[in-house]
Order: C-alpha cells, then sequence, then structure tokens
C-alpha cells in the first residue's frame, strides 16, 4: 500500500543527481539549470560546434523531466530556431535516446552532449524534416549554406531581434 | 429585422452593428456526463456597468461545440458601448454555471463588407473571476453594416491591419501554421488549433512525440493526419458518410466477433436454414444482378454489387441494413464482406458445398457425411495445411463448462425491461441498471427498448445496446477510461477518474455489472483493455513482462534496473505523481522515500513500482468494477480462465483475414515473403481455427483486435508499427514475442510440422518464458 505525501519537488533525488553530474563533469560545449525554483523544468543552452555549420551560434533549449523520470526519458526541445534534418519547426528532436532507446543511466549532460553529435552528424535516413534530409543527401553545399544561414539570423545576436 | 440597443432617434453618431455567433469550441464540462447545456447572453453595456439591451440564444443540449448560428442586430454608439458575451451551461434545477465571457469594446469593429461576411474571429473565453473553470472559445462576425449615408470610420487602415492578423476566412484551408503566430492568438487554449474550422464531435488534435499533429476519432477509435473537417448542417449529408461508413465499419466487426459456443449451436441453426440459404458458387464472384429494387447507392460501392435477391436499404436512424429476400431476413451485415477470405485455397473437397448462412456468414455442407460446419474443410485438408495439431488448452470446452454453471436463478420475473433513449444511452442505461437491488433481477432476458421505435427484442437490440454502450462506457471523454500509453485501442482505467466524475465509482460498478451482463447473456463488449486488466479481473499477479506491450519506455527502464546495478541512479522506494499541477509523493513502502535501491532489493523495488502503477493507483476502481461483475458472475468460476481466455470471454472472437495480415507482415534479420520458414508460417495460421489465430495475435500483439480498417493500422508502443517477422535464434528454441513491436522473433525451424509445434508450445504458454519474467 503506498502512501501518499506532499512535499516539495526539491526534494527529488533525481534531480539533485542531475546537478552533481553536471558539475562534476562540466560541458564545455553545452550547460544548463532549473528555470527559477521548478526543478521540473530546466533550460539549456549549446553552443553550435566549431566543424559544423552551426558554429557561432548559440541554441536554446527546453527540458521538461516527466514526473516518472528517470524511467522515462526527459522532454528536450530547441526554443531557437534551427535548420537540421532532424529537428523541426516546433523545436522537436529525433534522437533514439530521447525516445525508444532511453536508458535510465543517461543523464542530461549526456543527453545534451548527444544531441551535440547530432549537430554535427545528422542522421537523414530517420528525418523528421524530409526535404532538409534530401538537401543534406543530394547538395551538401547548399545545406551548409542554408544551416549557416539560419545559425545567422536566429542563433547569433540573439539580442538585437 | 429587429434592433435592440438604442432606439432610431438616438442621434447621429449611432451604427447598428451586426452579430453572428457560430459557435463555441472546447467549452468546459459541467455536467456529470462530461457535457454542458451552453448559450450565450449578450449584453449591450456602457461605462461597463449599465447594461442597456440584453439577448439570449438558443439553448444547445449536451455539447462543449455547440452550433448556434444566430444573427442579432444592435443599436449602438460605437464610441462608447461594449458588447458582452457570456456563457451559460443551463441548468433546470439548479443556478446555470458560468462558462465564460467575451468582452468586445465596439470602437475597433469593422464595417460590413463583401470579405467580412464570411469571416468568423475566435474569441478566448475568460473567467470572470479566479475562481471560475474556463476553457474554449466563441467563434463569431461583428461588423458594423452599411447604410449608405455613413462613413466608415478614420481609422480604416488600422481595422484591415487588424484582418490581416486577427480575421479568417472559414473556407480556407491554408496550411500555413507557422506564418500566422500574432500576437492575438497567444491566449488561444489550444494553441495549434487557430486559424482553424473546429474539430467534429468526438475528434481530438493531439502531438505525436515529434511534435507533429494528429488526430484521434475517439469514436471509431482511429487516427489520422489529417485535420478532419466538421460538417456544418448546410453541407449535404453524403459528405458524412465517411464517418458513417466507419462506423458501420466497426459495427460489422463487432457483429462478425462472436462467442466460441456458437460453434455448438450450428447444427441446429444450420439444418433450419439450409433450404432457405442462397447458394454461393464457389470461386466465383458474386454475378452483377439487375434487381431494380436495389436501393441507388449501391452502385458506385466499392465492394460491387449485392448477391442476388439481396437489397441494400437506409433505416429510419440512417443507418444502412441489408434485406436477403431469399430467407426474408434482415440483417445489419453486409453480405459481400463475408467471403473475400478464402478464395485462393481453390476449389472445395468433392461433395462440398458451400453456403451462406442467414446472418451473412458462410458455412460448409458436407453431403458425404450430411454435415455442416463453420470451418472450411481446405484449411483442414493435410495436404494443404499439413496434419491436424490437436489444440490442448480448449477453451471452447472451458467456455462450455463456464455457461453450464452459469444457474438462472428462479423466482425472478421472466424479463428485465430497460427503455431508452438512443441520445443518452449511458446516462439511462446507469439510471436504469444501478438502481436495481437484487442483481439477480439483472440475470432475466434483456428487453431493450429505443423509445420511439417499434422493435421486439429477440436479442438483435439487447446485441445492439451493449455495441452503442460500449462505445459511450469506455470511450476516453468521459474519463473512466483512457487509452494505453501509446495506441489508440487499448483501454485501461484512468486513475484520475474520480477528478473527472465525482461518482466515478458508481460508475465502475455500473461498467461492472454490464460487462458481467454481457457475459451472464452471452453477448459480447466493444472494448479491448492491457493485459494487466484482464489479470486482475482473476487476481493474477502483474509482471514485468505485462508492462511491455503496455509502455514500452518504462518496461525498458525497469529491464534496465534489473540487468544492472541501480545504486547510481540515487533511487528511493518513491515515486512521484503528478495530478492536475500538484506533485505528490507516494512511498511504495512506509519511510521509502529514505530507502535507496540497491542491487539487493531492486528485485523488490520492481515488483513494488509496478503493483503502483498498475494496482494501487486504480484499486478503489478496480474493486467497484469486480463488484459490478460478480453481481453477475462469481469469481471462482471466472477463474478457470487465463487473461488471454478473459478478452476472448468479454470480447469474442473475430474473423482474421489472412491475406490481409500476410499482406501487412514486415520481414526482418533475413527473413522475406517467398523465404520457406514464412512460407510455412502462413500455412500453418492459413490451417488454424479462428481462436488459435486469436491466440497467436494476442501473442504478437497483445490484444486480438485487428484495427478498424485492418492489419495496414496495427499500432506499437511508438506509433504505426506492422506485424513483423524476425529471423532469431536456433533451430530448437521456442518463438518469442515483442507484444510493444508486434514483432514475432521465429526461428529458422528445419520441418513444416516443428514449426506448428513450437509455435503453438510458444502461444499456450504465452507467459513467463526465455528470461523476461
Amino acid at each position: 500500500m503506498s502512501i501518499i505525501v506532499p512535499i516539495l519537488s526539491d526534494t527529488r533525488v533525481s534531480d539533485r543527481k542531475e546537478l552533481k553530474d553536471l558539475k562534476r563533469d562540466p560541458l564545455g560545449q553545452c550547460s544548463a539549470s532549473p528555470v527559477a525554483d521548478d526543478n521540473f523544468h530546466w533550460t539549456a543552452t549549446i553552443l553550435g560546434p566549431p566543424d559544423s555549420p552551426y558554429q557561432g551560434g548559440i541554441f536554446f533549449l527546453n527540458i521538461n523531466f516527466p514526473t516518472d523520470y528517470p524511467f522515462k526519458p526527459p522532454k528536450v526541445s530547441f526554443t531557437t530556431k534551427i535548420y537540421h534534418p532532424n529537428i523541426n519547426t516546433n523545436g522537436s528532436i529525433c534522437l533514439d535516446i530521447l525516445r525508444a532507446q532511453w536508458s535510465p543511466a543517461l543523464t542530461i549532460s549526456k543527453v545534451l552532449l548527444s544531441i551535440c553529435s547530432l549537430l554535427t552528424d545528422p542522421n537523414p535516413d530517420d528525418p523528421l524534416v524530409p526535404e532538409i534530409a534530401r538537401i543534406y543527401k543530394t547538395d551538401r553545399p547548399r545545406y551548409n549554406k542554408l544551416a549557416n544561414e539560419w545559425t545567422k539570423k536566429y542563433a547569433i545576436n540573439q539580442q538585437g531581434n | 429585422m429587429e434592433i435592440h440597443g438604442l432606439g432610431e432617434d438616438a442621434g447621429p453618431d449611432t451604427r447598428v452593428v451586426r452579430v453572428n455567433i457560430l459557435e463555441g469550441v472546447s467549452l468546459a464540462k459541467k455536467d456529470i456526463f462530461g457535457a454542458s447545456d451552453p448559450y450565450v447572453r449578450i449584453q449591450l453595456t456602457k461605462d461597463s456597468n449599465v447594461v442597456l439591451a440584453g439577448v439570449t440564444t438558443k439553448t444547445v443540449k449536451k455539447s462543449l461545440n455547440p452550433k448556434w448560428y444566430e444573427n442579432f442586430h444592435f443599436r449602438v454608439k460605437p464610441g462608447e458601448h461594449t458588447l458582452l458575451f457570456e456563457v451559460f451551461d443551463e441548468n433546470r434545477l439548479t443556478r446555470d454555471d458560468f462558462l465564460g465571457m467575451v468582452e468586445v469594446p465596439l470602437r475597433h469593429v469593422p464595417f460590413e463588407n463583401e470579405r467580412t461576411w464570411n469571416t468568423f474571429k475566435k474569441y478566448i473565453l475568460r473567467p470572470r473571476s479566479s475562481r471560475s473553470r474556463v476553457r474554449g472559445f466563441l467563434r463569431m462576425s461583428i461588423a458594423f453594416l452599411r447604410d449608405g449615408n455613413q462613413e466608415e470610420p478614420q481609422n480604416g487602415e488600422e481595422t484591415i491591419e487588424e484582418e490581416e492578423t486577427d480575421w479568417e476566412l472559414v473556407e480556407t484551408n491554408d496550411q500555413n501554421q507557422d506564418s500566422v503566430d500574432s500576437p492575438s492568438n497567444n491566449q488561444a487554449s489550444t494553441p495549434a488549433s487557430h486559424q482553424q474550422p473546429p474539430l467534429p464531435p468526438g475528434w481530438e488534435e493531439r502531438q505525436d512525440a515529434n511534435g507533429r499533429l494528429y488526430y484521434v476519432d475517439h469514436r471509431n477509435r482511429r487516427t489520422q493526419w489529417q485535420r478532419p473537417v466538421s460538417v456544418l448542417p448546410t453541407v449535404d449529408s453524403s459528405t458524412s458518410s465517411t464517418t458513417e461508413n466507419q462506423q458501420d465499419q466497426a459495427r460489422q466487426i463487432y457483429i462478425a466477433r462472436r462467442h466460441i459456443s456458437l460453434e455448438n449451436t450450428l447444427d441446429n441453426v444450420s439444418q433450419q436454414t439450409s433450404n432457405l440459404a442462397q447458394i454461393t458458387p464457389n470461386n466465383e464472384p458474386a454475378r452483377p444482378t439487375p434487381d431494380t429494387t436495389a436501393a441507388p447507392a449501391t452502385i458506385d460501392d466499392p465492394l460491387g454489387p449485392l448477391p442476388p435477391g439481396w437489397q441494400k436499404q437506409k433505416a429510419p436512424n440512417g443507418r444502412f441494413f441489408f434485406i436477403d429476400h431469399n430467407t426474408r431476413k434482415t440483417t445489419w451485415q453486409d453480405p459481400r464482406l463475408q467471403k473475400q477470405q478464402v478464395d485462393e485455397l481453390g476449389p472445395l473437397p468433392t461433395g462440398w458445398e458451400q453456403r451462406v448462412h442467414a446472418d451473412g456468414r458462410v458455412f460448409f455442407i458436407d453431403h458425404n457425411t450430411k454435415s455442416t460446419q463453420w470451418e472450411d474443410p481446405r484449411l483442414q485438408n493435410p495436404e494443404i495445411a499439413g496434419p491436424a495439431v490437436p489444440y490442448s488448452r480448449d477453451y471452447k470446452k472451458k467456455y462450455d463448462f463456464f455457461k453450464l454453471r452459469l444457474k438462472k436463478p428462479s423466482n425472478i420475473p421472466n424479463k428485465f425491461e430497460l427503455k431508452l433513449s438512443r441520445g443518452n444511452i449511458l446516462e439511462d442505461s446507469y439510471r436504469g441498471i444501478i438502481v436495481v437491488k437484487n442483481a439477480d433481477l439483472l440475470k432475466a432476458r434483456l428487453w431493450i427498448e429505443f423509445l420511439g421505435e417499434v422493435g421486439l427484442d429477440y436479442g438483435g437490440v439487447a446485441r445492439e445496446w451493449f455495441f452503442l454502450l460500449s462505445r459511450e462506457m469506455f470511450n476516453p471523454y468521459y474519463g473512466l477510461f483512457e487509452y494505453s500509453a501509446m495506441d489508440n485501442y487499448t483501454l485501461q482505467i484512468n486513475p484520475n477518474s474520480g477528478l473527472c466524475n465525482e461518482d466515478h465509482l458508481s460508475y465502475f460498478k455500473f461498467i461492472g455489472r454490464v460487462a458481467g451482463m454481457a457475459v451472464y447473456h452471452g453477448k459480447l463488449l466493444d472494448a479491448f483493455f492491457i493485459r494487466p486488466f484482464y489479470k486482475m479481473m482473476i487476481s493474477k499477479p502483474i509482471t514485468l513482462a505485462d508492462m511491455e506491450a503496455v509502455d514500452s519506455e518504462y518496461y525498458n527502464s525497469l529491464l534496465w534496473i534489473k540487468e544492472n546495478d541501480p545504486i547510481d541512479l540515487e533511487l528511493t522506494f518513491a515515486v512521484d505523481e503528478e495530478s492536475f499541477g500538484e506533485m505528490r509523493t507516494s512511498e511504495l513502502k512506509k519511510g521509502g522515500r529514505l530507502i535507496p535501491v540497491t542491487n539487493e532489493n531492486k528485485r523488490e523495488y520492481i515488483q513494488l513500482v509496478i503493483e503502483w502503477r498498475f494496482v494501487n493507483r486504480i484499486r478503489k476502481q478496480m474493486e467497484s468494477f469486480m463488484d459490478g461483475f460478480t453481481d453477475l458472475i462469481p469469481i471462482e468460476l471466472l477463474k478457470v480462465f487465463d487473461e488471454n481466455e478473459i478478452e476472448l470471454l468479454l470480447s469474442g472472437l473475430g474473423d482474421i483475414n489472412v491475406n490481409d495480415w500476410r499482406t501487412n507482415t514486415a520481414y526482418r534479420g533475413g527473413y522475406h515473403a517467398s523465404h520457406v520458414v514464412i512460407q510455412w508460417f502462413w500455412k500453418a495460421v492459413l490451417s488454424f481455427d479462428t481462436e488459435m489465430r486469436s491466440r497467436l495475435l494476442q501473442f504478437v500483439t497483445g490484444t486480438s483486435r485487428v484495427p478498424v480498417n485492418g492489419f495496414a493500422n496495427l499500432y506499437g508502443s511508438n506509433g504505426p508499427q506492422l506485424f513483423t517477422i524476425e529471423l532469431w535464434g536456433s533451430k530448437e528454441s521456442l518463438p518469442r514475442a515483442h507484444t510493444c513491436f508486434n514483432r514475432l522473433d521465429l526461428p529458422p525451424y528445419q520441418s513444416y510440422y516443428t514449426m506448428v509445434e513450437k509455435l503453438r508450445t510458444a502461444v499456450e504458454n504465452a507467459q513467463g518464458f526465455e528470461g523476461v519474467d
């Protein structure tokens, strides 16, 4: 029989673990922290990887932890617009570890690192935006150019927009 | 034209404003049945509290998406007046409930022109105080009439600009959802549905994990990417025929499902009717018949013409039914749907004949032995199907035993009468059944009567009642049941049902009684549940394997814990749970918040998490359901069945079209359609009877239900997922199944016979092998 005890959400063990994990293992490319006092809602930033057309961009992401985290994957989405075959205009990300391949051993820092490498190496065979995947596969210079233009437009000097 | 508000002599700075109230969309629920009876009160106000005039629309009964289509005219002073729209839920006895309000200052209202006449704007409903529970919006068009001698307002440019961002042509069907994000739309309660016509009733908009929108048709339990278009009453009724067809199709499938015991009664029935039955020639498609009495609807029918002597007609309630003039009988079932399945098997053995039974089903007569049967003899022929393997579990025997033990009580009236209206089927049935003190009365012959319809209930009406009632009481719309994690047809009890309906436990008892009545009277429900539900009915423990089909992500995580040391996850014996924004932590055992999960105690942890997810959260609901169910069916008797058989008991066996199944199967790991093992597999499936096919389907997909539109629409826990056969294991292994992926791992057996043996063994011992407990 379960006993229901209303408590404040900041006693969640797993979130403390996430923060420890980030402190122990600081990320050069990415950062993440809770929004205000809501430990179920985080924001993160990813710097565009140097060897990609996203270089120089700062991309913001939203992270929502489901209540059954870490049994269920966090919901991660871009809030900065990005031109990428696996990321659509809603910012949704098509990444296996955020879906069927999720494992409770994964942490938010590992997820963010995977997203970084998805920026460097898109997966056009499992696209969320088929049109971008087609261009990526058939006309790489055009893809690089468009991705770079979007980065300049949406992910650089955002304060100016 | 009646003009409310100021008089004609009120001065030169007045104008006449036309208010066209089209509809309300997604209004708040106030009745316990999840509907409201909304109407709109419109007041012309001045200085925000002086009411100059007021009118109300008519009340639309039982709708959260009411259509009013009403026009009103007010003479107003645009600079000073405001229109106040308040939506109420009409109650007969208590005060009307407030559903939301909109204030429209008339200063910015545009003049009517050809464009604005047809444009309807969305007005988000707002609360009156912090306590009001409000949702949805009104769709209206508000514009000043031109009367020739009045100038357009000075700020014309502003108006036009507003039109571009805010106004919407109802006819437009643009896909420009991203480009129209104007600030005025930000408050929409359903952001993605802005600028779109409302969904038809029974539909819901959802987002998949990739943020794509899709649409759920709760009534027909199906999904589609395309936004359904609501049918306005002006539109000719023929456009709604797709929805009607889907309902019809679902009904066909429901009617075609049957209890296993029907095979018993066959001999009697077929002898009575065989003289009358229409002979259907083997292998020959039904010829077109110049039947002048046929309804015109059959001409473009994709199924082709009806068999000779049949006629299709529309019942007064709009549904099609079929008349067989040969046997002078009517049926809801389309006779043409009956004979598409078996023709690839070649001619019947000599002396055999195939006929259509009066209810439209095909049966077979062996003139050599003067006997009849439902099973196709070609599937029993060893040359085609291989040697028949006796089936050991024998659900049929169990069912017959079970039926024998269900005694009819003495000293009860000879019938149980229920009068109800089609529009109110859930409420009427609930009231009629829950008030019965002595549940034995429900075991009397059912006598169902739909108000305003003359008819004798010799079983057909009762069957229809179970069908229609299933579609209501299990509808997630009412919040008593919900779909399991990902698909949209397997149901589970909604743990939050109490928030949707204060009387929920009484409803669960009612639903339990209805389910018990269906079983007692040999009728079927049109609903399929997650396996843990059936297990709970017979008090069987729920295991990790049961979770696989219900929620694969959760299952994988628990499996990971089982196979790894979970100490790094820093879990404790407690789980978080959110209900309506409030976060709560439930301890899995006393003091569990402080007990870490270690390698040593993880098995206990997994078991407790499963208990919590499946059992504890819905314990009260399940108890009430069983309370009602055992009013009719003794629990000890029910326990002769296992959980898979309980599904067959409640929902019956359906015909499974092997051709469709085969066409919509994918192969992996080296198998392909012409691989010898795969050919054996389909040969084996063809040789199986309905029960064994159902069980195989249960084994692989978790349910014996075939989606309404066939195997092409099969769902796994990650979305659409075809039936898949993967090459796996050694020739000694048993086949295994992954219910969340609809996948059968089939080892490369050396002979047809071994494969049938192994398949049968695996299906019959479906629980707890191959390392997953």
